[in-house]
């Protein structure tokens, strides 16, 4: 599903040259489970960016889906990201504003869906998370675990095949992050591919994969588990 | 309280520094300008002493022309009314004329004011040479000014130089006279001289009531209650001239410059109007505003920013009252900046505002302590309007609150006084959009009115009488001539007449009249729609043929085809007065008068004074030179003096044309700084929605899809401002348009596309900030926690 290679990102300020990723490699097949570890600053974060569309790297190929993506524009990545990509982000980014059902409904108003096809799929995607009751909520009124479990709700809704985690466990406690992780691994099950960044030695058990980075590079691959996806 | 600190963060936040003190500076420059003008409107005619005492003697019109005010009265009133009360202490009747006088063979038209001994008595004027009494106790004595003497004389002494005044008259200079400041109704008189000894007329020496030509100023004393003043002169008037047609009524000498447009018959053409000033003043006021609104807009936007520094400041110690005074104090460095900024605008500008107003305004007019109390007042203003509400809001965070920064401005109350302070400013901006279009679409209307002549292609010469016919004949025989016609005053200048309708009519309608020949109703192009032609008045005639105007055919209830051939009720010429033809209505007087009585007729006893020459389409300007050559054959000596009726129409509007554009570039200007809002406030929002940007993104949004975000924002304050501000520009129009008689009526396109206008360049505004919100990388945005 998703190969890169040779993927370089530099930062550059008017003094300092900081490469982010270094000749980076590395492919992640349908259904996969890869978990990314290293110490903060290895590039886990621009290396999920850049996975995600939301960056675009200084040099190197990156082809999602048989498709040569690094030199696409704004409006090409922002096509292909809405329709295959999901997101959760370690601060949930919820927009404050916005009910429960308003938030997770977002991406489908963005993907063009009718009103009433989304109030289908933002309940089915609500019900899957457990927080139906809460949908008349403002992200406020929630508990972290709870915001985050509307944020995976939110990276589902679209049924997209790949959900890019950013530390989805990071702002919780142990209870809600199990929950959250059993969430993803359910997902996971169900076909979803998920990259996960992580710094909790725990929430890697999950993956299937344990890719470590350092200094904007693979240092060791342990693979934990079979592949093995039966497709429905 | 740290300077450096401030400019700091002044330095640090460009753009909204920029937006801050631009936006507050070009407010402020056109206050400035505005005041400026204002201020030396208002500070006419007071720089003489005893100012607050003088009043002029106007004359209340109670039959020909009922409710109409008269600038000046009889020769009779003055003497009369010092005589009979007491508290008048004098008096001083002046008569000004333009007079001819000859340097060098070259002659030269003054502006000259006959006058009451006591003159320069009331009228306190500093003398360069000579004194009062050397001037208006003498026989043919006159005063000239400081400028005239230099003008006439070089460096030569002007004492005991005589010349002709009109040909006829010696007259010795006796005294010179400071020059008039240019704010008072006299800085254009170049020549002052008695009346009782030197006016070379029977006008001053045959005192009755029947005239009202004399402008009579009185000085009243210092207790005199001007209301018993007033009842005296009327009771006196209604005693001494039983059958008057009018009532002195006094006005203030200081009012005389701005409060007497409305007036007949005024001598000064140092006229304004006070709702020329009035409207200038609120159009200052609402600039101020929307310059105070923006600031206010734009430090409460920027607040957030700032919540942290206040936190800390209170958790710290400060008190509520210390960041109050904190915040003003920085705005007052900020308003200081602006107004600087805004006098240096202020100066560049004025030349640019002088040119727009045909004025003659100066900054050396401020070096006075009013002005300059002034401006340290509108300063203050401006600090405290544009401080009030960041002062009060910001020092009220909670200092947690504040310093974890979270999002306090967000959805709350002050979020919702900004969207008012906004939607207030839409407001102003339509309305202002809505106004010039009233005004520009009114000035369109007037120029292109037809006005029942055509003044184009057309000449007015004011010739000898007793040449007239040689003249006209000579003219006619010119190729480029097409018509030539004679008439008793230029263009439709007559004489003030009544018209009734039977004996019992007592106020009848005020008809001018004038006397012309056969030739001027075709030449001027009138409608003649009843009737026949003024013919020529032959020898033996007894009656006077007149040609009447619709709305006095009008005003006697009947029709123009039947009024053929009656007789009317109107003192013209002699014998009967026989309407022999019927015109269409015509503007005679500029169209923000109804049109009255008018009537052309053959009377005996007047003559012919102007000459009205028709050519054919473009050769005027060619031809002038031909026809001052005609006229100097005939008299080598005198000055060929010529008008234009297209011309006079057109300058009969100007300052009215001129405080438009005024009008008009100011608005575009307020319009201007409230975009700068909008703009600034655009760029916060968008600063603070970068979060909500970011993540809108990640779930698929496109560049569109955030512009409409922001503009939907916006255009719902604008539909709330539409509501407020369409009955207001409707009622300004109207108010506005209620001064002419002939107007344009408000159409909705007016309003419909001011309030496009406003829309469009509001999106634009708002789209070129959102764009570059939207475009921005999302990566970083949703990183700020």
């Amino acid at each position: 599903m998703i190969k890169i290679t040779d993927l370089e990102k530099i930062y550059r300020t008017e003094e300092v040259e900081t490469v982010a990723l270094n000749k980076m490699c590395m492919e992640v097949k349908e259904h996969e489970f890869v978990a990314i570890m290293g110490p903060s600053g290895c590039g886990k974060s621009t290396l999920l960016n850049i996975l995600g569309m939301l960056d675009d790297p200084t040099s190197g190929s990156f082809v999602f889906n048989g498709a040569e993506v690094s030199k696409y524009n704004e409006n090409k990545r922002s096509d292909l990201r809405k329709a295959n990509i999901g997101f959760v982000f370690q601060s949930f980014n919820l927009i404050d504003e916005l009910t429960v059902f308003e938030n997770v409904e977002l991406p489908l108003v963005y993907n063009n869906i009718k009103p009433a096809e989304r109030k289908v799929m933002v309940e089915a995607a609500l019900e899957g998370v457990q927080m139906m009751h809460r949908r008349n909520h403002f992200p406020s009124q929630l508990s972290g675990g709870q915001q985050q479990r509307v944020a995976v709700a939110r990276a589902v809704v679209n049924n997209p095949k790949l959900i890019l985690a950013d530390e989805p466990t990071g702002n919780l406690d142990s209870k809600n992050g199990v929950e959250v992780m059993q969430l993803l691994t359910s997902l996971n099950e169900k076909g979803t591919t998920i990259i996960m960044v992580t710094h909790s030695e725990h929430d890697s058990r999950y993956a299937h994969r344990i890719i470590h980075m350092l200094d904007g590079k693979t240092v060791t691959e342990n693979f934990l588990k079979e592949l093995v996806y039966a497709a429905q | 309280m740290n300077i450096k600190q401030l400019f700091r963060t002044l330095f640090k936040n460009k753009t909204f520094s920029i937006l801050n003190i631009v936006g507050l500076s070009i407010g402020v420059a056109v206050v400035l300008l505005i005041c400026l003008m204002v201020y030396n409107e208002r500070s006419f005619d007071k720089s003489f002493k005893q100012a607050d005492h003088i009043y002029r003697m106007n004359s209340y019109l109670t039959a020909y022309m009922p409710g109409e005010t008269f600038c000046s009265t009889s020769n009779k009133t003055g003497p009369v009314m010092q005589e009979a009360i007491p508290e008048i202490l004098t008096t001083v009747r002046t008569y000004p004329v333009n007079s001819t006088i000859r340097i060098n063979d070259n002659p030269l038209v003054l502006k000259t004011m006959w006058a009451d001994e006591d003159f320069f008595r009331l009228f306190d004027t500093p003398f360069i040479q000579g004194s009062p009494e050397a001037v208006m106790k003498q026989p043919n004595a006159i005063a000239i000014s400081e400028q005239m003497a230099k003008k006439l004389f070089g460096n030569e002494n002007p004492l005991g130089q005589s010349f002709l005044i009109d040909d006829e008259h010696p007259m010795e200079v006796k005294a010179v006279y400071r020059d008039y400041p240019k704010n008072s109704s006299f800085y254009e008189y170049q020549v002052i001289a008695p009346f009782n000894h030197s006016f070379p007329s029977w006008f001053s020496k045959e005192i009755y009531w029947g005239n009202i030509d004399f402008e009579t100023f009185c000085l009243l004393s210092d207790k005199a209650d001007l209301d018993l003043v007033s009842k005296k002169i009327e009771e006196t008037i209604k005693k001494e001239n039983e059958e008057g047609f009018y009532i002195p009524k006094l006005q203030n000498l200081k009012d005389i410059h701005l409060y007497s447009s409305k007036y007949q018959h005024s001598y000064t053409s140092f006229q304004s109007d006070i709702g020329k000033v009035k409207m200038l003043t609120l159009l200052a006021i609402i600039i101020l505003l929307v310059a105070c609104i923006n600031y206010m807009n734009l430090s409460t936007a920027r607040a957030q920013k700032r919540a942290k520094e206040i936190g800390i400041n209170k958790t710290l110690g400060a008190k509520r009252s210390n960041l109050i005074c904190k915040l003003t104090f920085e705005t007052g460095i900020i308003t200081c900046i602006s107004f600087i900024l805004a006098i240096v605008m202020a100066f560049l500008l004025l030349p640019v505002f002088n040119d727009l107003l045909n004025e003659e305004l100066s900054f050396s007019l401020t070096f006075n302590p009013v002005f300059l109390l002034g401006i340290l007042l509108i300063w203050i203003i401006t600090t405290l309007l544009a401080a009030s509400y960041p002062a009060l809001y910001l020092s009220g965070f909670p200092p947690l609150l504040a310093i974890r920064s979270a999002n306090i401005s967000r959805g709350s109350v002050h979020a919702l006084v900004r969207k008012a302070l906004t939607v207030g400013q839409f407001a102003v901006a339509i309305v202002l959009i809505a106004w010039v279009f009233v005004i520009q679409s009114q000035i369109r209307y007037a120029n292109n009115k037809d006005i029942g002549y055509n003044p184009h292609n057309l000449v007015g010469i004011y010739v000898p009488s007793n040449l007239s016919e040689t003249l006209a004949n000579e003219y006619k025989a010119l190729s480029s001539v097409e018509m030539v016609a004679r008439e008793s005053a230029l263009l439709f200048k007559g004489n003030g007449n009544v018209l009734t309708k039977n004996h019992e009519d007592k106020t009848g309608l005020s008809l001018w009249s004038i006397k012309v020949d056969k030739e001027f109703i075709p030449t001027m192009q009138l409608k003649l729609i009843a009737g026949e032609n003024l013919p020529q008045r032959l020898p033996g005639d007894t009656i006077t043929q007149i040609v009447l105007n619709r709305k006095a055919v009008e005003y006697l209830e009947t029709t123009p085809e039947e009024i053929i051939g009656k007789e009317v009720m109107a003192q013209i010429g002699e014998g009967k007065t026989i309407v022999c033809g019927v015109v269409e209505n015509f503007n005679f007087e500029p169209i923000y008068k109804p049109v009255t009585g008018f009537c052309m007729h053959n009377g005996k006893n007047r003559a012919y004074y102007v000459t009205m020459i028709r050519v054919k389409d473009g050769t005027l300007s060619e031809q002038m030179k031909t026809f001052e050559q005609i006229y100097k054959k005939h008299v080598p000596n005198d000055i060929f003096m010529a008008e234009f009726p297209d011309v006079l129409w057109e300058k009969a509007y100007e300052s009215e044309h001129r405080t438009n554009t005024v009008v008009t570039y100011f608005s575009i200007l307020a319009i201007f700084i409230a975009c700068m809002g909008v703009f600034g406030l655009t760029a916060f929002m968008a600063e603070q929605r970068t979060k909500e940007i970011g993540i809108r993104k990640v779930m698929g949004a496109n560049v569109r899809d955030i512009v409409s975000l922001f503009t939907n924002d916006y255009l719902k304050l604008l539909i709330i401002s539409l509501v407020l501000a369409l009955p207001v520009a409707w009622w300004l129009g109207n108010n506005y348009l209620s001064d002419f008689a002939y107007r344009i009526s408000l159409s909705w396109w007016m309003f419909i596309v001011a309030a496009m206008i406003t829309v469009l360049v509001t999106i634009l505004t708002v789209c070129l900030q959102a764009v570059k919100a939207a475009t921005a990388n999302p990566v970083k945005s949703i990183k700020t926690e």
